[in-house]
């Protein structure tokens, strides 16, 4: 068995492991497409390992594919990650606030494409040039995505749930891992270094699997105390709010118009 | 040879950036309510925006006495970074209030959020403005609404403190 079989093994020991962690803590009700993705993994990395060993020839056609498809869930992923960031002020957001978020992502995207054609090696031709300009648009927005939902919830002072900082976490360095590893990749002609670049990738997307396996295994933290008194001072900082709710709902329902004739 | 190593060295700054961000975020979350209060800017004080503040909500004064009294970007900084206590006290309270009886009225916490940020935007935009242009009115008339939103919290809070917790009203005083 080669590095690369261990690195495969290991890698889908880790999905297997993360799925398995996902179901047990319910996460589908907070993040749905993060565990579509995670589930998706598995069963690609599975079938593609399957198609390999058994049709090589066709490996190349699969990979392709199965690239296209994942660039599409890592977009889902990080529209669903904005939307929750979001989720202590959405009820201030107009309506199809949730549709403006996965529709900038996108915009963003086909902002990325042709900047990300620049740095792509000119030796590259077909489908390898189309794959290789995929992953490194997808790279960019990744990271693009993070930087900006960490910039804009440290300046608006927005909270992360654990899980949802978890998933960040675990995705924004798998996601600047790959972003360093395009960068040499584009910077270099076709040779062993090549693939020695895409092993410490694949190690680095084991290390990431090993954090969530780690992260989902442990149980959120406890509740702190929270005593009436605290209640109570954020109720009075809140202002007049809540009264004027309470007033609104204790009047009673107008009564029907009638119609002027 | 250069440009590879300024990509490089662009990448590992945002990896830095973005461990520091994980472990403030991670920090938030664990932090208690009275490590949270201890972190209101205790250094500035904001008592001399209305003759009455922190007993009365509202500010009688111009934009101008305004920005004069908030000691200019100085105290715009302060009110920005108490509102960043009051938005994670707002998480505070809706992560650990115990399903049931105690619960907070969701309005509540919007609210409060709702106000912390306004304070936040309003001081983005007057700091922003104020490093292009300097005092102009638009920088006043940011730092006048921040002022306003920010004195009606800390007067509802007085108020608060004086009906139930008197023994710490001084100190809260003190430190406002």
């Amino acid at each position: 068995m080669n590095f690369d079989s261990v690195i495969l093994w290991v890698a889908v020991a880790g999905e297997v492991l993360v799925c398995g962690l996902l179901m047990k803590r319910q996460m589908w009700r907070i993040l749905p497409f993060f565990c579509v993705y995670a589930v998706w993994t598995l069963v690609s990395d599975l079938v593609g390992d399957l198609i390999l060993q058994k049709f090589s020839n066709a490996y190349g056609i699969f990979y392709f594919y199965q690239t296209i498809a994942d660039s599409v869930f890592q977009l889902a992923v990080l529209g669903e990650l904005g939307w929750s960031v979001l989720r202590p002020v959405r009820q201030s957001l107009p309506r199809g606030s949730r549709a403006i978020v996965y529709a900038l992502i996108a915009l963003a995207g086909l902002a990325i494409w042709p900047l990300a054609a620049i740095a792509a090696p000119q030796s590259l031709i077909g489908k390898t040039a189309i794959l290789f300009h995929l992953q490194e648009t997808f790279s960019i927005l990744r990271v693009v995505c993070f930087l900006v939902l960490a910039c804009f919830s440290q300046l608006l002072s927005i909270g992360w749930r654990d899980r949802e900082l978890q998933v960040a976490t675990g995705l924004g360095f798998f996601s600047i891992a790959s972003l360093l590893v395009t960068v040499l990749h584009s910077h270099q002609v076709w040779s062993p270094q090549y693939h020695r670049l895409e092993q410490a990738l694949s190690v680095s997307y084991v290390c990431t699997m090993t954090y969530w396996a780690v992260s989902f295994a442990t149980k959120e933290q406890e509740r702190k105390e929270f005593s009436p008194q605290m209640q109570q001072l954020l109720v009075l900082m809140s202002g007049g709010a809540r009264t004027g709710r309470m007033a609104l709902s204790d009047l009673p329902p107008e009564p029907s118009r009638k119609r002027i004739k | 040879m250069l440009l590879p190593l300024l990509q490089i060295a662009i990448v590992s700054t945002l990896l830095v950036y973005f461990s520091k961000w994980r472990n403030s975020m991670r920090r938030r979350n664990v932090q208690s309510w009275d490590s949270l209060l201890c972190q209101l800017r205790s250094d500035w004080s904001a008592r001399d925006l209305g003759e009455q503040f922190l007993w009365k909500e509202g500010l009688n004064a111009t934009t101008d006495d305004i920005w004069q009294r908030l000691d200019g970007p100085r105290g715009l900084w302060a009110m920005f970074q108490n509102a960043r206590v009051m938005l994670e006290m707002a998480d505070f309270a809706s992560r650990n209030a115990l399903p049931g009886s105690l619960q907070i009225d969701p309005m509540v916490l919007e609210t409060l959020r709702s106000d912390a940020m306004q304070i936040r935007l309003c001081v983005l935009m007057a700091l922003g403005q104020y490093a292009l242009s300097q005092a102009t009115e638009g920088v006043k008339v940011n730092a006048f609404r921040a002022a306003n939103i920010y004195s009606g919290m800390a007067a509802r809070m007085t108020t608060l403190l004086q009906d139930h917790a008197a023994v710490v009203l001084p100190d809260f005083v003190a430190a406002m």
